[in-house]
Order: C-alpha cells, then structure tokens, then sequence
C-alpha cells in the first residue's frame, strides 16, 4: 500500500513541476543556485474528508490548516556528491507538526543554525534555583535538518514534514 | 487538471490523521503559542542543502520558493459584564470592549439592547468610544462598531436611564452583544455581557481614567494621568478613597499631582488642597501607588485628580494599561461593599479592592536602530573600523566576511541585507548565509519584498551574517576588493541612517596567484631544489634525473636509439585551493614521441596506467603523478648520439598557475653492419651464378667515411672445392639491381676509397660513408671451374670488416654472407618474380612481373602474383622434375576463383600441379614437371594475400 501510494505521489509531483516551472523563483539570491544538486519544493494542503486524508494544491490556507512539503533533491551531475544535508525551514507563523517528518530521524532547530535531534530539549531554571531539562515547544522550531548523506550522479532524495498554522484564538461561536 | 491525491488507508500516519480529528474537534484549543497568521499573510518557504563534490569542497542549493496565502477567519470576545448602583431617574452607562481574535480586520453589529430584571432601563444607546477612556467620544449613537484589526480591541459604550420610579434596593439588566460582519451566520453573539443596574437613594461615586498622550516612544515624559469622579447619587458622599497603582515602566514625578489644577503636596498626612482634610501622596500609603482622599463629595458635586509620569525609556513596544480604583461611603456604608472599609486606606490594593475605573492605554510605540559593523563587541554605527578586512585569498577561493548587524531599537525587528556590486573582480559570486555559515539568508518577510533578510531579531541583540565570496579563478593580484553591505530595518526601512539602516564594508587586501611545482621523481615533501626541480621555475639543469628505463627507476636516462624513457612527473599543488593542470613537453624532433599516461599503481611510472590528457583534480596541497613516455627515434638523423633537451610544463588552464622543469634524455653510439641475405645456387661446370646481397649500415653513426674513423674493408674468401674457382665482387654502384658493364669490382677493397655515383637513384653515397640507414646492393659472381664434377660444393663467404673507433665505441664485428653454389650436369635454374594485384583480381594474364620491390601498395588485404619461371639450362635433359614454393611469411595462399580451386588460381605450363592448395592457408605450392628439356621451360603461377 507504502509504495502504491508513493507512485500517487510521483505523478502528481510531475504535474506540480510544470506549474511551478512556469512561475518566476523568489527567495535567496534572487534564483535557483546551479550546481550538481536540485532542490525542488513542493507544498500541498492535508484535509480530512470523510475519514480519510487527502492531499490538496494549496493556494490559499486559513488558520488551523495542515500544509505537507516536499523537498525533493537531484543529484544532476556526473557524479556523488557527499555528506548532504537537506534543510527545510518551518515558516514564520507556522508551527512543526510533531512526528510528520519523513524520514523519521531528523534534527530540528530553534535558530536555523544549531541543531539536535528531535525532541529538542532546553534546560530551564526553576524558581528554586535547580535547573530541569524540558522539551522545547514545537513551535519554537525554526528549521528542520536530515542527513541524507551520499546521493550518486543521476539520483534522487526527497524529505517530507507537515506544518500548521496556529488557530484564531476562540472558538466560533454559534449564533444564539 | 485535478491535483487532488487521495491517500486512503494507514500508512503515513494514521496517529496524524487521529491527530488532525482530535484537534478538529478541539477547536485546536490553545495548543501553540503562535498566534494565527494574518489574512493575507504569505507562507513562503524555501529548502536548501548543503553537501560536499567530489573534490570534497562544501557546496549549497537552494530549492525554488513555494507560497500559500493565508485567509480570514473571524472570531471575537465581548467584555465585560459590570454592575452599578444609580439613583432612580439618572443615566446609567457602561463600557464595553469587543476584541477581534480572527486573523483579519472586521467589523462586528451590536445586538439591540434587551433591558430585564425588576425593571426596564430606558433609552439603551450605543456610542462609540474610541480611545477607550470610558466615556462616549459624542452623542451619534451607533449598530456597530467597524473596522478593527486583526488583534485590536475597540470600545463602545452602552447607555440607558434607570426610571424615575425605580425602587430603591430593585435591580435591572442591560444585555449587550455583537456579531461578526464577515461571517454573522457561523460567528455569532457570543457569551453576551449583562450589565447590572441596583437602584439606591444613596450617594453614587463613579470614577474615570484619562491620560494625556495616548501613544508615544519609549521614554515619553511627560504623560498626564487624571482621574474625573463625580457623585450622582442623591447624598454626599464621604471618605472618597481614590487608588492608582502605576504599572511597569511607569515612575510617577514627584510634586506633580493636583485636584481639581491646585497643587499638591506629596503627603500621606498633611491636608491639603481646597478641602482641609484632603490627602495626597505617592508610595507612602502603599508603595507604588498614588493615593488620594476626598473627605466629603456633595451631591451632584464632580473633581479631577491630576498627576504626570515618565514612561521608561526600556519599556517595550506594546501597550501600558492602567486602572484606578474608587472606595467611597455613600452614607450608609463603604462602596463597594466588598474590599472597602472605612478604614481600607493604608491597605485596598488595585487587585481586589474598589470600583475600577476605565483603562487608559498608553501606547509604547516600536523605534527601529540598527548598526552593522564588524564586531559583536561593538553596537555602534561605525564600529571600530566599519570594515570586515580579509588579507588575501587564492584564485577561486571563497572569502568569508562575518557581519554582525546589531538591532538598537527597542523591538524584535527583521533586517534585509543587501551587497554592492563593489570593486571585486568580475565573476566574483556572493552569497548571504545564516550565522552558522552554511545556511543561506531567505527572504521571511510575512510579505515577501524578494530581498533576503536576518529573519527576527530581538532588540538589543545582533545577528551574524556571513557573506561568501567566491572569487574567479582567473583573476589574481590587485586589490583592495570591497563591497558594502546594508542592513535595512523593515519596520522603518526610510529611517535615517542608525534608524533605518546603516552599513559595513567588507574588504579583500589582495588575490594571491596560485602555484604549482612540477617535480621529478618526487614530489614536493621529499623533492630537492635543482636537480628534481623544486620550486618555481627552471631550478634544475638537465644533468641529473629521475626516469624509468626498462621497468627500472633509473638517474641516467642514456639509452640506444629507439628506446622508451618514462619521467616521473609529479604536480604539486602549492595553492591553497584544488586545481586542473595540463601536462605539456616542448616540440620533439622527428621520429620522437611523447605520451601522458597515469601510473600504473606502483607509484613510480615503473608500470603505466591510462593515456590522460591533464591531472584531473589536485587538491591545496596533494599531488598527482604523471608519467611521461618519451619515446626515442630508432632510425635516422634524429636516432645520432647525444642530447635531447626536453622540457615539461604543468599549466592549469584556468588559474594559469604554471611551472616546468627541463629533462634530457641521451642516446648511445650503436655501431652495427649488416650483409644479408645468405645464398644457395646452382653452378654448371665451367659456369658461373652471380648472388646479391645488400649491405646496410643499422647503427645509428655514420660507418665507413674512412677519415671519420670508420673503414669497411670487403673480403670474399672461399671454402669447400676451390680448385679453378674464382669469384667477384661488384658495386651495383647505378643501383640497377642487374650486374653490368659498368659496375665496380670492389673485391678486397676499403669502400672509402671508391668514388660513388649518384646514377639512378641509388641511396648511398660510399665515399662519404654510410648515413645511418644507408646501404648498399653488392653482387657476387662465383665462376666455377671447368673440371668440376656433379656435387661439388663452393662456399663463398662475403664479408664486411670494420675497424676505428668512433666516439671510443668499438668497430662491430666482421659481418659475413655466404653463398653456396653447387655443381650439377643438368641444370634448372628457377627465376621467380611478382606483381602487385591490389584488388586481388587474380588476373595473371595482365599482371606486370618483374623481380623488383613492390614499394607501394602492398598493404594488408592486398594480393601478390608470383610466377616461377623453370628453365632447364643444361646440356641434358632433366627428369622428374619437381618445382615447389611456399606461401610468404604473413601471407595465405590465394584462390581467386573460389573454393576449391575450381578455376585454379595456381596452374603450371608444364606438367601438373602436385595439389590444389587450400584456400586462405599457409600452403606450399608443388608442380611435378615430368622431363625438362635442354632449353624447355615451364612457368609455375599463384598468387597469395597479404594478411590483413
């Protein structure tokens, strides 16, 4: 079922590329860096519809919704390259869904620069003047890392997680 | 298109799935301490990589910049719900704060005021009040209140007149409520406030807080605070108990309060003001709080109580609320009746105690400071030198500058970062990266502006920029090289200089230019200056040498003509960054050739791996070993004794980084004659049979110039029956390959004292020596004697001697042919010649024979046509005659006509071929002629093909 569903995956990510590849690249230095890997990402909208969970084109989310990236990475040249490492930001406002990370075994940050394994935690002192250790609150994760290590010439790796952003802060009401 | 997948089943995470509903259902509570995005906000989001190349060199990628929007979703809270007393007949109002909790601005209606209790309050009225002080702003009354931001808050008030006819001690509500406007159907009255009215006969003190400034920056002084009570109750009021705790950031200035504009003196004790026994004081009562008493309060009677405060100059952005509270008896007891006595003064506190007044909200406003410069130490603009200098780097190299942009202003605030293009040599790349260096910088602006920035960053703290450049390699020396980079506040990116922004240099002194070392024999390590060509340039003369001769490292590469010479070259990479060299020799003469070719895994060119065209990758500091194969002519001018300079240059054609180191390599005197072919014939007696022989001179000085040193001397003496024997030597000297008239008798002579020809075409010129290569055709006629019998056997022995020394080397060794003659009565003699038959057409009819060299064409694939000519040259007849010939080395015999010789490619005039022989073998052709006649000839054909 794993790998049925990965080859969903596949076709729609065609589809995906060719919307993408027309729209202009904003972000660091104006473009995409040329070199020997590719980064390609890729969000989708998670919703729940009758029990089950579908992946949706986001163009427009509210609060409280679920987006899943994918960050896929090439390697294009004609050779390995080495000790990769794939970074994927959590966005300002959003929030790190625990757990949804794909592989499973990765390293998060609270400032883009330092990482540890998830769960991350911080000590903390108490009142009493004792320190504690304490897990860090997800949303306070900056920045997401995998080690993926060696990809050979002409492969590819993707990573995946899941954010949402934070709820209004009341309920809605129902109308008296 | 439909870009809808759906996921059925476990797999991914059912436990998310579960996740999901739980929160779903939970309204997703209060789970993060974000806040929701505003409306409108764009989440963007970029991945990156780092990794290492193949040449271990760190690099990074960027993917392309994925955004959603985020939408509205409305939700609000309405507070508070409040209780007063009034007299009968008189207007009641209470203030009222409806809060925006969606992500989006709305506007939200006001529900009609539904009036209940023990009687019903007339003439409920909305009015809108704007700053918040508690009191309507004017008389327009409003249905609703528009336009509030996302997370503000906006006030209204609502009013009503008790009845005149309220009994005293009855009780009557005021419910109000709102709907949101964007969406009233699923937003709606939500948890309604209800205010309550308890009619009394006595006094009713109400209190409101105004300041003077409603907003300001950090440090703002001074901020005036009054505080309007008034009875409107129908009795005096006594023991009127007016409480102010001031909030953080908020120091109350001494000697500044004042009732009703008159001064005060800051005293728990000593009256003062317009009633005797009015008290004022500041932290004396209660610390940190001003505390005013009114003795007595008549009826209908109102005052203000007045003070200033400086708002700290550390206070945060955000808003600074305050209350003040009001104790007061109304002639019948303390109101409220809870928290207040008479004798509270010293000890009611803002929290429990008191009637509360409005909030007045002082706003700290967000200033924006910012300095780059090169130090962490240093927050100022300028730094100490305002620039990040760096001293040098090699070609190619990537330059790191640390940039620390430092925020000054009293808010967390996100910088964008810009670079100058700046002096740095064209193809120069930069790239903006996170503190840890590795990370680039993205744009995170909530709207992005395409610039890439610091991200957040907390006042009073600075963030590290690292800036990389990556130089291009083909640019060294020069400098300075600066840029300046700019780091721009996005909450007042138009401020002025160490407001809105401010600036760092980042300089490069100079480009250092790459290097290599072309060593020999070893690399750099264990290399010595001079003879294996440490360092740049040519260090060493071509006297002392690493090479590999015949499998063998060897010092002294002195080899005969035709022999291989392998250099050991090894690249050295001196630079600090990871180069491509290609490996070139200086122009060999004739005949020489030179090859690269990668070690064959021993480490010292003694076994040779593939041809390669440059070194591939050199790291900072490794080396690459290429063998040079130096191959030496064998034959001609250039195979003559002595030196060849040779020089090796490594140049990477992208740095230019260039050395060489010259070599030599030296070739032997080889001194070698040779005579060739031995011969076989057959003489009738009396006869005579003449032999050919060619003498060639295979060394590589020149042989027999006589004066030069060299002398060939001919000699042909004979063994076996000599009795009435004789021979001669001749000089085919017009190089006609036929013995005739004119050619020399050089029997027994020095070749140095004959005086050459140059007729037709002939390759020697004797007198002069043989060159390298050169030779010579000699015939040698035997004349038998007349009595010789049927068997007797004449050995004729050409032989050449040489004597002197040239270059201390020794003459060869005597060289010697010998040619056989035997006697027989019946004589056949056998003459065979050739043609070419490049197209292997078999046409023997056309072919032109002759018994002269094929020089052209006789390429692989090619066919040759022999024809053996049998005559029988005697006196009697000769029986049984066999003619048999053989295939030629590197030859197959040759059918034309196909297989199995059904249209004889071989065929003889005269009696039969012994066999048809295969086709495409090495085969012997043998015709058995029966009986020769005296004069008879038979002619014997095939044709064979060279091997291709």
């Amino acid at each position: 079922m794993f790998k049925i569903r990965n080859l969903a995956f596949v076709l729609l990510l065609l589809q995906m590329n060719f919307a993408q590849a027309e729209g202009p690249v904003k972000g660091a230095a104006g473009s995409r860096l040329k070199g020997d890997v590719e980064v390609v990402l890729q969000q989708f909208k998670v919703v729940v519809h009758n029990g089950a969970e579908e992946l949706k084109p986001v163009e427009r989310i509210k609060p409280g919704e679920i987006i899943q990236y994918q960050a896929t990475y090439s390697n294009v040249s004609d050779h390995a390259v080495h000790q990769l490492q794939a970074n994927l930001p959590i966005p300002p406002e959003t929030e790190y869904l625990p757990g949804s990370a794909k592989p499973a075994i990765v390293e998060a940050s609270t400032d883009g620069v330092t990482y540890a394994a998830v769960p991350l935690r911080k000590k903390v002192l108490l009142a009493n003047g004792k320190t504690e250790e304490r897990d860090v609150p997800v949303s306070e994760y900056r920045s997401l890392r995998w080690a993926i290590g060696d990809i050979n010439a002409g492969q590819k790796v993707s990573v995946y997680a899941r954010i949402r952003l934070a709820p209004v802060a009341s309920a809605e009401g129902v109308k008296r | 298109m439909k870009n809808i997948l759906h996921t059925p089943g476990s797999g991914w995470g059912s436990a998310l799935r579960k996740t999901i509903a739980v929160l779903a259902l939970a309204g997703f509570g209060t789970g993060g301490a974000l806040a929701a995005p505003l409306a409108g906000t764009t989440i963007g989001n970029q991945a990156s990589a780092t990794y290492t190349d193949a040449s271990l060199i760190g690099r990074n990628a960027t993917s392309n910049t994925v955004t959603t929007i985020v939408q509205q979703v409305a939700a609000f809270t309405l507070t508070a719900s409040q209780s007063k007393s009034s007299a009968p007949g008189a207007p009641i109002s209470f203030a009222h704060t409806v809060t925006n909790n969606g992500n989006g601005t709305d506007s939200f209606s006001l529900t009609a005021v539904v009036t209940g209790g023990a009687f019903a309050v007339t003439s409920a009225q909305y009015f809108i009040d704007a700053n918040c002080d508690g009191i309507a702003d004017n008389a327009t009354p409003i249905t609703s209140v528009n336009n509030v931001a996302a997370g503000a808050s906006a006030c209204f008030i609502a009013t009503g007149t008790v009845p005149a006819l309220a009994a005293n001690g009855t009780s009557g509500t005021m419910t109000v409520a709102a709907a949101s406007v964007l969406t009233p159907a699923t937003v709606g009255v939500t948890n309604p406030n209800t205010d309550t009215i308890t009619v009394t006969a006595q006094a009713v003190v109400t209190i409101t807080k105004s300041i003077s400034i409603p907003s300001g920056p950090a440090g703002t002084t001074p901020v005036t605070y009054t505080l309007t009570y008034t009875n409107t109750g129908n009795t005096a009021a006594t023991g009127v108990i007016l409480a102010d705790f001031l909030p953080a950031n908020m120091a109350y200035i001494a000697g500044t309060a004042k009732l009703n504009g008159v001064a005060l003196v800051d005293s728990a004790t000593a009256a003062d003001g317009l009633t005797a026994a009015t008290t004022f004081d500041f932290g004396l009562t209660l610390a940190g709080r001003a505390t005013a008493i009114i003795t007595s309060l008549a009826s209908g009677q109102s005052g203000t109580l007045s003070f200033n405060v400086t708002v700290s100059a550390a206070a945060a952005p955000g808003q600074i609320n305050n209350q003040a509270r009001l104790c007061y008896n109304d002639g019948a007891a303390m109101q409220p009746v809870v928290g207040c006595t008479s004798a509270n003064t010293a000890t009611s506190s803002v929290a429990g105690s008191g009637t509360p007044s409005n909030t007045a909200t002082f706003t700290v406003l967000q200033t924006a400071g910012v300095a780059a410069n090169e130090l962490l130490a240093n927050t100022t603009i300028g730094g100490v030198s305002d620039t990040v200098t760096v001293a040098s780097a090699s070609q190619g190299a990537t330059v790191t500058f640390n940039d620390y942009v430092h925020n000054n202003g009293n808010g967390t605030d996100t910088f964008n970062v810009t670079l100058s293009a700046g002096s740095f040599p064209l193809g120069t790349t930069f790239v903006l990266y996170k503190s840890d260096g590795v990370t680039p910088l993205t744009d995170t602006n909530a709207i992005p502006d395409g610039v890439v920035d610091t991200g957040p960053v907390a006042a009073n703290s600075a963030y590290l920029v690292v800036v990389k450049a990556t130089l291009p390699s083909g640019v060294s020396g020069g400098g300075a090289y600066a840029n300046v980079l700019t780091a721009r506040s996005s909450f007042n990116p138009t401020g002025l200089i160490g407001v809105g922004f401010d600036t760092v240099n980042n300089s490069l002194t100079t480009i250092t230019a790459n290097t290599v070392d072309l060593t020999t024999g070893a690399p750099v390590a264990t290399a010595t200056v001079g003879a294996l060509g440490l360092g740049a340039g040519a260090t060493s003369t071509p006297s002392v040498l690493s090479s590999v001769v015949g499998g063998v490292v060897s010092q002294a590469p002195v080899v005969n003509p035709g022999a291989t010479v392998t250099y050991p070259l090894y690249v050295n990479n001196t630079s600090a960054i990871a180069d491509t060299y290609a490996v070139t020799s200086t122009a060999l003469p004739a005949g020489w050739s030179v090859v690269f070719v990668a070690d064959g895994g021993a480490g010292n060119c003694t076994t040779l791996g593939a041809t390669v065209t440059n070194t591939g990758v050199i790291n900072a500091g490794a080396n690459t070993l290429i063998c040079a194969v130096v191959t030496t002519a064998a034959t001609g001018a250039t195979a003559a004794p002595g030196a060849t300079a040779i020089t090796f240059t490594a140049t990477s054609p992208t740095t230019a980084a260039s050395d060489f180191k010259p070599e030599s390599v030296t070739l032997n005197t080889v001194r070698s004659i040779t005579v060739t072919p031995p011969n076989n014939g057959q003489v009738f007696p009396g006869g005579s049979v003449v032999y050919s022989h060619t003498l060639t001179n295979t060394g590589n000085v020149t042989e027999g110039a006589g004066a030069a040193g060299s002398v060939i001397t001919l000699t042909d003496p004979m063994t076996g029956v000599v009795a009435g024997w004789n021979n001669i030597v001749y000089w085919d000297s017009n190089n006609n390959g036929i013995l005739d008239a004119t050619d020399l008798v050089v029997s027994t002579v020095a070749l140095n004292t004959l005086t050459g020809s140059t007729t037709g075409g002939r390759v020697v010129a004797v007198n002069g020596g043989f060159l390298p290569g050169e030779s010579i055709r000699l015939f040698v006629k035997v004349l038998a004697a007349a009595s010789a019998a049927a068997g007797d056997i004449n050995t004729s022995s050409l032989t050449a001697t040489t004597t002197g020394l040239i270059n201390t080397i020794a003459a060869p060794g005597a060289v010697v042919a010998a040619d056989t003659s035997t006697v027989i009565v019946g004589q056949v003699i056998l003459a065979k010649t050739q043609a070419l038959d490049a197209a292997c057409a078999g046409n023997f009819a056309g072919a032109v024979f002759s018994n002269a060299p094929i020089g052209a064409g006789a390429v692989p694939g090619a066919c040759i046509l022999y024809k053996v000519t049998a005559t029988n040259v005697g006196t009697q007849p000769v029986n049984t005659v066999v003619v048999s010939d053989a295939t030629p080395a590197n030859t197959l015999y040759k059918s034309f006509a196909g297989a199995n010789g059904v249209i004889p490619a071989a065929a003889t005039t005269v009696g039969a071929l012994a066999a048809f022989p295969v086709d495409a073998t090495a085969a012997t052709i043998s015709a058995n002629l029966g009986t020769l006649a005296p004069g008879a000839s038979a002619v014997i054909t095939f044709g064979v093909q060279i091997n291709p």
